[in-house]
């Protein structure tokens, strides 16, 4: 019987940094469970972002309650979210965001190395999650010497490095081309399937939409609609 | 822990260019307060050797209230135990027996106070090479009786050269007042402005008819082999004549003390102001790297990289660019300095002023391992305060917003 792994009520958000506050959320209750491939989808400035964020320890709500595998984020200091984020969340973003100056391989274990994973263990990981997504041979590699869709590859490896309770992809195919985004949105689907990392996108991308099992549509902050496929 | 010293390694070479305008500008620097302080040091050297060479020796012991009230009478106690002793002595070089007598010269055109030193001649010129400042004459030489030896500078204020008559006035061991004539052999010109001032050189043997005794000793100059020797020789004197007044020539000349404070002085606002200037340098390199790096920075925060490491990585790329460009200033100051202290720094061009001052035309700059050392840690300091500010600002920044940037 899968796990809940997130699971939130009443989320809001408020930004008042402008002169007219802006309500990013208001009042998102959702559960999302273990071993999930789910999207979270709706125009731009509907809140996906801003309820990734939440999601994934990156920010607070105004009000509203956030639990992610038994754990209250909204009790969280920055410097725990910090170690939370570490050890339970993996991120992959849209524009990739490696570390320009690693190799793939250390890319990947580095985030092994920031849970104080031992060296040997660490490169053993590293290079099999590198085989898994298709760059054995591009281990050595910096991200300047990779294409955009193998640089993804390598912030999914990185993003699965440290074992966590699910990944956030912020758009992860919005910069790809269509092959590679398809070859990437496989590759999740296959590691979601297999190893049962439970995956959440936001995404404006119909080809994510397709893969997913479960779509959450947010418009002005609030769920719309939330189907899971047969 | 060394994944972070790659990164960071990795990091300062993202943008060369830079990097290498931040160490150049660190080595340039250290080079030159290396080749500045170098230069201080040998000028203060010179002086010091000068003062120690031609004037005050390392040593030099007196009655004890001779000092204070430089008269007649106050003639060293146990003078002659005291040659015994320091003609057997490993550590002396050589030492001088003197009357000192505080009088007037005059010529038939003018007249000047001075001070009158009755010396043994070989024993004079082996403590103070005087017979070799010499610019005209001859170092009493020939049985001539009364001859006398003054500096270039009284020989211009009594209007005399060599041959000319002179008559020194002072008071003899019962307080008479004497007069003695005596004629011009030698004009010197010493390193010491004080000599040049007001010092006049006569034979022990035809001064003391004049004071009416040859029993008197005003001062013993000691010369040792070594300036480390000072001070045991000093205490080792005082312990055995307690009576006797020993002082060191820095007791016994504070401007040579505060020469020597004066170079570690100007050697300490040299550091600073280039610090002071590198620091501003780093600062703005290592802001500039935060902010280009604003992005990343935030991924790195966003994945679990704790702002302690963050600081960390920072903190460390501005050593690196320290730690590069420092020994670089060090093997460039020190090559420089190193040339230099052996080819010398020729400026006879300014010789007057220069030995008005008491100083040598020829300078050869030297840096101990302490300045060295001084410099280095300087550098590494001025570093990472410096990278204080730029690591603040990167651990301040909201990882959200940043991957915004």
């Amino acid at each position: 019987m899968p796990e809940v792994v997130i699971r939130t009520s009443g989320l809001t958000k408020v930004y008042k940094e402008t002169k007219v506050p802006v309500n990013a959320l208001g009042g998102v209750d959702l559960e999302i469970m273990e071993g999930e491939f789910t999207a979270v989808v709706g125009p731009s400035g509907s809140g996906k972002s801003t309820l990734l964020h939440i999601l994934g320890g990156l920010d607070y709500p105004t009000a509203g309650h956030v639990e992610v595998g038994g754990h209250h984020l909204n009790e969280l200091n920055d410097r725990q979210l910090i170690d939370f984020r570490l050890e339970h969340i993996g991120f992959v973003f849209q524009a990739y965001n490696l570390i320009p100056v690693l190799t793939a391989r250390e890319n990947v274990e580095f985030i092994m190395l920031l849970q104080k994973i031992p060296a040997r263990e660490r490169e053993a990981r590293a290079a099999q999650l590198l085989q898994e997504v298709g760059l054995g041979d591009r281990m050595d590699n910096r991200p300047t010497e990779l294409s955009g869709g193998q640089q993804q590859r390598v912030a999914v490896a990185r993003a699965l490095a440290s074992r966590p309770q699910f990944i956030l992809a912020d758009e992860p195919t919005a910069n790809l081309d269509s092959k590679s985004a398809g070859n990437l949105l496989q590759m999740m689907a296959e590691m979601n399937r297999r190893e049962k990392v439970t995956f959440i996108f936001s995404t404006h991308d119909q080809r994510v939409i397709e893969k997913a099992r479960r779509v959450i549509t947010l418009e002005d902050g609030k769920i719309v609609s939330d189907v899971t496929k047969a | 822990m060394p994944m972070l010293l790659l990164i960071a390694w990795r990091n300062i070479w993202r943008n060369r260019i830079r990097s290498l305008v931040v160490i150049a500008a660190i080595a340039v620097g250290i080079g030159a307060i290396a080749l500045s302080v170098g230069f201080m040091n040998s000028m203060s050297d010179s002086f010091i050797r000068n003062s120690i060479n031609h004037d005050y020796s390392h040593l030099q012991l007196h009655h004890p209230r001779f000092r204070q009230e430089p008269e007649v009478r106050f003639s060293l106690p146990h003078a002659n135990r005291i040659v015994a002793y320091l003609r057997q002595d490993p550590a002396v070089k050589a030492f001088s027996r003197r009357l000192l007598i505080n009088g007037m010269i005059a010529s038939s055109r003018a007249s000047a106070g001075v001070q009158i030193y009755g010396i043994n001649r070989e024993q004079e010129a082996a403590t103070t090479s005087l017979d070799s400042l010499l610019e005209e004459g001859t170092y009493f030489t020939g049985k001539s009786r009364n001859a006398i030896l003054i500096s270039r500078k009284m020989a211009d204020k009594l209007k005399a050269g060599l041959r000319t008559k002179l008559v020194l006035t002072f008071q003899d061991v019962e307080g008479n007042v004497v007069a003695g004539a005596f004629r011009v052999q030698g004009i010197f010109d010493s390193p010491s402005p004080r000599l040049n001032e007001g010092a006049v050189y006569v034979r022990q043997q035809d001064l003391s008819p004049l004071l009416g005794t040859d029993t008197l000793t005003h001062e013993i100059a000691v010369l040792l082999h070594a300036n480390t020797q000072v001070l045991p020789e000093a205490r080792y004197l005082r312990s055995h004549w307690p009576m006797v007044d020993v002082k060191t020539w820095e007791e016994l000349s504070p401007e040579l003390d505060l020469m020597q404070e004066q170079s570690g002085l100007t050697m300490t606002i040299l550091l600073v102001i280039l610090m002071v200037a590198l620091a501003f340098g780093i600062v703005n390199t290592m802001l500039m790297a935060v902010l280009e790096r604003e992005r990343e920075l935030g991924m790195l925060m966003a994945i679990g990289m704790n702002r302690q490491r963050i600081f960390s990585m920072i903190l460390l790329e501005t050593i690196f660019l320290a730690l590069v460009g420092g020994p670089i200033g060090c093997l460039l100051g020190y090559a420089t300095v190193t040339w230099l202290g052996n080819t010398g720094i020729d400026l006879s061009a300014w010789t007057k002023g220069l030995q008005q001052y008491g100083y040598s035309t020829q300078f050869y700059p030297f840096l101990t391992p302490r300045e060295y050392f001084l410099m280095v840690a300087s550098v590494v300091l001025t570093a990472i305060l410096s990278a204080l500010y730029p690591s603040y600002k990167a651990i301040r920044l909201n990882p959200v917003e940043a991957m915004r940037s």
